[in-house]
């Protein structure tokens, strides 16, 4: 795909001095992306700047104008149109193109899009081959509750009835065709934080078993996989192929998607839907001040690949009269210590004495990830640090969480953060403190506080569990910052229980279905870890069951 | 591809080949920092116009890129004897697009870093 091809990656990256006026002072999106082509971000073309003037309008309100049909080389008709190739697209192409149905997936990539480890399902084969039993009752009430009740209960409990079956069909082609499933112990298990074992992990021999398996891509296993199923079942994938714009009937409904190619546009035409699966928007900053402001406080993100998450199905669907669910939208935060800090220090991921920049200690830190980073975004300056003594690893070596143990990496390599500024080292709580730069004495206080309460067995304070609790006292001690990674959003277009895109006066749109990340009214305001690995989980349930429902249909 | 983009990729070719320090790139430039790409590009013959066609100031595509170096694939096995290979990833199986590393007229830039905080590319020896 050549960035010429893209306007919406062009347009989107510029977004902070076009304020999403785009178009508004050229002529549509196709000319645009010569002007997008012109300058750097940094230097805004003279017509950007006017059109800027003109219309603060974001721009999923701001639709170009159409492309005309003298540009369109070619038609190609489908019962089913895809738009997004990432485990959503690919899963729902599958389960379609299984019951026999003609189904092209558009992708603007070379290839298919794909991060991560963990996919949640509940009570699988594999699940049960491990003894472990989920009452799916108790873990839809804990999402639900989680998610403030701003979900569709009908989809939540979709996935939890139905993740089973559908990934056991999974689990099946995978063990096949020699890919191994593993599930993995819950995170953070205690009885004031529940935590359920729902993270399935695909797995070859060797290092992706190891703890080392973090940071290995294995999601990329089952999507070599996927992609070959889908051609296999006779589904298209067309790469280097972005949409662009939705095309609607008379009647309101959406019959296809014009996608641009190299020389030209062709028209996609889908007989029975258009299923948006194009994932989040968290490297589109305008999208993430309106609907997860948040996210802008996290030090850093990650996503891969890059450009793959601007949001381009959402202005796409806003563009055809599809209405967004209400915000804010969870968006995925993780407590990963993140560049320029570097990727190793997880000991600040886990539940141990967090404090702020008073020198105060402010929370049970036993909490799911994501809400460690939103409690720490209320402290002062938004800072706070993890404190350690020398002997943390053996304080954690009694600890389970998932992959075995605690992810906390040896002393030695905490030794070499301290050396490259990452984190903190003092030979006494005083001289710690003076190197993070809080104050000496309320730091004292509250290790002291803290270390009291650890023998006591009883969190007086905050009612963190007492097997979580470990004395600081054994110099040197440690501060590690607590920083927060963005990830993924995970949630946005207004659907209704049938995944089925809504208008703005919440009448379904005919032939427009969002899934994935692009499904909104599944999460609430975060992200739940207590099921780790949601979102994979529910873009495999829910998209294998509408593809196939559509299939049918 | 005509004969005389052939001669121009060949002549980019040999120069890329024989500039050693270009593929010395890292998050951090020094005095010895490689040409930029435009004057490697300029240096074997390529025109202005060969790259940025004859519009106005217009940015150069990856397209317009492999239109003479043809593949990722052909350009990872040019830098084959870099730790790690910067052109065989995940990235350049997917999403890369050449500018983002190489601006052309500014010095090349590893976006490995963005995630890969550590990550620096070296030519083994």
């Amino acid at each position: 795909m050549s960035q010429k091809n893209d306007e919406t990656i062009q347009a989107n990256s510029r977004r902070d001095f076009l304020k999403g006026s785009l178009v508004a002072g050229v002529a549509g999106v196709a000319s645009a992306a010569g002007v997008a082509g012109v300058a750097a971000a940094a230097t805004p073309a003279p017509d950007a700047q006017k059109a800027a003037a003109v219309s603060a309008k974001p721009s999923w309100e701001n639709p170009p104008e159409p492309i005309p049909e003298s540009q369109i080389k070619s038609t190609v008709t489908a019962d089913m149109v895809i738009i997004g190739a990432g485990i959503a697209g690919l899963v729902a192409a599958h389960a379609a193109s299984e019951q026999g149905a003609k189904v092209v997936v558009l992708e603007k990539f070379r290839t298919f899009s794909v991060r991560g480890k963990d996919n949640a399902a509940v009570n699988t084969k594999v699940q049960k081959a491990a003894g472990y039993t989920i009452d799916p009752e108790m873990l839809i009430a804990d999402l639900i509750a989680y998610s403030q009740n701003r979900v569709h209960q009908s989809l939540v409990r979709m996935w939890a009835y139905r993740s089973g079956e559908v990934f056991d069909h999974y689990i099946d082609l995978c063990e096949a065709n020699g890919l191994g499933v593993k599930v993995l112990p819950p995170y953070n298990v205690s009885r004031t934080s529940p935590g359920y074992p729902t993270a399935h992990n695909w797995v070859k021999k060797g290092g992706a078993e190891s703890m080392g398996s973090e940071y290995i891509l294995t999601e990329v296993f089952f999507m070599e996989l996927l992609e070959r199923w889908v051609k296999e079942k006779g589904a298209e994938i067309h790469y280097s192929a972005p949409a662009q714009q939705l095309i609607k009937d008379k009647s309101g409904r959406i019959t296809g998607v014009i996608a641009k190619v190299k020389g030209g546009y062709v028209k996609y035409l889908a007989t029975k839907a258009v299923i948006l699966a194009t994932g989040g928007y968290s490297e589109n900053k305008e999208m993430l001040r309106a609907w997860a402001p948040w996210g802008e406080y996290a030090e850093s993100q990650v996503y891969t690949p890059p450009g793959g998450n601007m949001g381009d199905g959402i202005n796409m669907a806003c563009w055809a009269g599809a209405a967004l669910a209400n915000a804010p939208f969870a968006i995925m935060t993780h407590t990963i210590p993140a560049p320029p800090f570097g990727n190793d220090l997880m000991v600040a991921n886990q539940n141990l004495l967090h404090v702020n920049r008073l020198g105060l200690r402010y929370e049970n830190e036993n909490q799911p990830d994501p809400t460690q980073c939103c409690s720490r975004f209320a402290q002062p300056g938004r800072k706070a640090w993890a404190i350690v003594d020398s002997k943390y690893e053996k304080d954690m070596s009694s600890l389970q969480t998932s992959m075995g143990g605690p992810v906390v990496e040896p002393i030695a390599m905490l030794e070499e953060s301290v050396e490259k500024g990452r984190a903190f080292k003092g030979d006494s709580i005083a001289a710690l403190a003076a190197k993070v730069g809080i104050p000496a004495k309320a730091l004292e206080e509250t290790v002291a506080r803290y270390s009291e309460l650890a023998r006591k067995g009883k969190d007086e304070d905050f009612g963190k569990e007492p097997n979580l609790m470990y004395t600081i006292e054994q110099g040197p001690f440690y501060a590690i910052p607590i920083h927060a990674q963005l990830l993924v959003s995970v949630g946005s277009m207004n659907v209704d229980p049938n995944m089925q895109c809504l208008d703005k006066d919440d009448n379904p749109i005919p032939g427009l279905y969002a899934i994935g990340n692009m499904m909104g009214n599944f999460f609430g305001s975060d992200y739940p870890l207590i099921a780790p690995g949601l979102s994979h989980g529910r873009a495999i349930t829910l998209s294998y069951i509408l593809g196939q429902q559509l299939a049918k249909a | 591809m005509s004969l005389r983009s052939f001669i121009l990729c060949t002549l980019l070719g040999l120069v890329l080949a024989a500039s050693a320090a270009f593929a010395g790139q890292s998050k951090s430039f020094t005095s010895d920092q490689p040409p930029f790409t435009a004057d490697l590009h300029k240096s074997a013959g390529v025109s202005c116009v060969d790259c940025h066609g004859e519009g106005k100031k217009q940015s150069v595509d990856t397209d317009q890129c492999l239109e003479c170096h043809k593949s990722f694939e052909k350009i990872a096995k040019k830098t084959a004897d870099m730790t790690p290979n910067p052109h065989d990833n995940h990235l350049t199986k997917s999403s890369a697009e050449c500018n983002q590393c190489h601006q052309g007229h500014k010095a090349n830039e590893n976006i490995c870093v963005k995630c890969h905080s550590e990550m620096v590319l070296k030519r083994n020896k």
